[in-house]
């Protein structure tokens, strides 16, 4: 219950002084990105994570206690009877997360143990990962979650897993209310909130292995995903933007791709000002790489450096597509119709931005297992379904824009 | 009137694939809301955490251990245990110093200190 209790205010007071000054955004997915983002940084930099803690919760202070809503005019959608169903999935969600324990393997093996090394040895370069301790599998796995995972254990002085079982749940929690804050905006309250409410029903988000009641940075990165998305969509802020790239990049190794997609989408979208968004974002590329060439690397997949092999494997693609297109489900049907949909309507801007956040790293995904030196039948089987995850958001876009009419005001 | 039509089909979609996980969800938690988290965490991940426990109280905390697996396979069990022995310092296999589990399947026990 103290895990629950930490996650609930920490991270909103976070996103709640990084919305304050950068424009309203999800205040738990916000304060989870600046807090990581922060103690990453700082531990790049060899400052000790406690302080930079105590830092960060006072300056979110000070920027409340200064400063003004900016977005008072923006529609914000109420809680009322009609969200009931998001607002009883979400607490059931949450709640069963809390009381059941961490079941799934990545969870525990990889981003579980990190997070216990974090909050004991107070650094992210320490004995752990420098392979002096404990066995660190998957060691230059990026860090976002176990340092959010680790700040939880550190406010609750205890680096029992049980601590972070809500944070989990919280990053799809806090996507479906997103995902209803924007669709609430750009087509209906009511497609909001069903819209929502279906994310928590996905069994690619819900599910207890690699799903939001896992240990497991897929449902984070699919968060993220999201959260970058949308502001492609907006155009507004930049530095939002900037955030969740440098969030992508911090949550697993796919984000870095995702983001550099983003990052380039971006330009057309923001011109000059993507220059703000490449601030955070290249910083964290930097202190990335940087923190990697200090620590040694274990049993890390290096898929990208398995691509230059792609022709010799080409005719594995067969294979792949057997194994990998029956892993799709009904939501990608639906995206499927939903495209035909928009084509018809001539659509073309949502379609547009729905297809770029999609395809490329699909096709990526797709490339991954035709070069994997994994047996591919049991990489699918066991890689599919969280990796699909990573699309939701703009699966559901996609979706919402095809079944509504007043798709046209964000093709303006 | 479409609109609704697909999602309510998608729901639908939704509920049948789904709403297992959730009815069992709600189950355990009910059930397990009563529980002190060691007997949750031995009812959800069942024999090999039993396992494991009792291995991990029968090392003190500041012990070097060497997993010892038997065979490949039973490298998951072992990355289990690596994990629940934390913070104890743990390496697989050579050098056999320190305190030595060997993983056997789902016959884990200590065979040398």
């Amino acid at each position: 219950m103290t895990g629950l209790l930490i996650t609930l205010l920490w991270f909103p007071l976070l996103g709640a002084a990084f919305s304050r000054l950068a424009g309203r955004t999800s205040w738990f997915l916000a304060g989870a990105g600046v807090n990581a983002l922060a103690l990453f940084l700082a531990g790049v930099l060899h400052i000790p994570l406690k302080p930079v803690i105590a830092v960060l919760g006072l300056a979110a202070i000070a920027v409340l206690g200064t400063t003004t809503k900016s977005w008072s005019g923006a529609r914000v959608p109420r809680a009322s009877l009609s969200s009931l169903p998001l607002w009883i999935t979400a607490f059931v969600l949450l709640i069963g997360a809390v009381i059941t324990p961490l079941a799934d393997y990545d969870g525990r093996a990889f981003w579980m143990l990190k997070a216990k090394a974090i909050a004991r040895e107070q650094r992210i370069d320490g004995p752990f990962f420098q392979l002096q301790s404990t066995h660190s599998p998957r060691n230059q796995y990026p860090l976002l979650v176990p340092l959010d995972a680790a700040t939880v254990m550190l406010f609750a002085r205890d680096d029992d897993d049980r601590q972070a079982r809500a944070l989990f749940a919280m990053f799809a929690i806090a996507l479906a209310f997103e995902v209803r804050r924007r669709f609430a905006e750009w087509f209906s309250p009511s497609t909001a909130v069903w819209l929502a409410t279906l994310l928590l029903w996905l069994p690619q988000i819900e599910n207890a292995s690699g799903g939001a009641r896992s240990g497991s940075a897929d449902v984070p990165l699919a968060a993220f995903v999201g959260c970058a998305f949308f502001e492609l969509i907006e155009a507004r802020a930049p530095l939002r933007l900037g955030l969740w790239l440098a969030c992508l990049v911090l949550t697993k190794n796919e984000g870095l791709p995702f983001a550099l997609v983003f990052f380039i989408a971006g330009a057309f979208v923001f011109r000059r000002r993507i220059l703000i968004a490449a601030v955070p974002f290249a910083a964290v590329i930097a202190a990335l790489f940087t923190w990697r060439a200090r620590i040694p690397p274990t049993d890390e997949q290096d898929f990208l450096g398995q691509l230059p092999g792609l022709p010799q494997h080409i005719g594995r693609t067969g294979e792949v597509l057997a194994e990998f297109l029956p892993r799709f489900g009904f939501l990608w049907i639906a995206v499927a119709i939903a495209i035909a949909i928009l084509v018809g309507k001539r659509a073309w801007r949502p379609l547009v931005f729905g297809l770029v956040a999609i395809l490329p790293m699909l096709t990526l995904y797709t490339l991954a297992y035709v070069v994997t030196d994994w047996a591919i039948a049991e990489l699918v089987r066991v890689t599919a379904t969280r990796l699909l995850a990573h699309f939701v958001a703009p699966a559901l876009f996609l979706i919402a824009a095809a079944t509504h009419s007043r798709y046209t005001e964000i093709s303006q | 009137m479409m609109r609704r039509l697909a999602l309510a089909i998608l729901f639908a979609c939704a509920i049948w694939f789904s709403g297992r996980d959730y009815v069992q969800l709600v189950r355990d938690s009910l059930s397990m809301l009563r529980q002190p988290y060691e007997a949750r965490r031995e009812r959800a991940l069942g024999g090999d955490y039993i396992v494991m426990q009792r291995i991990v109280k029968e090392i003190p905390r500041d012990a070097a251990v060497t997993i010892v697996l038997k065979r490949p396979k039973d490298v998951d069990r072992g990355v289990f245990l690596s994990y629940c022995l934390y913070p104890r310092a743990t390496h697989f296999n050579e050098p056999r110093t320190g305190v030595i589990v060997l993983v056997d399947g789902s016959d884990m026990q200590v065979i040398s200190r």
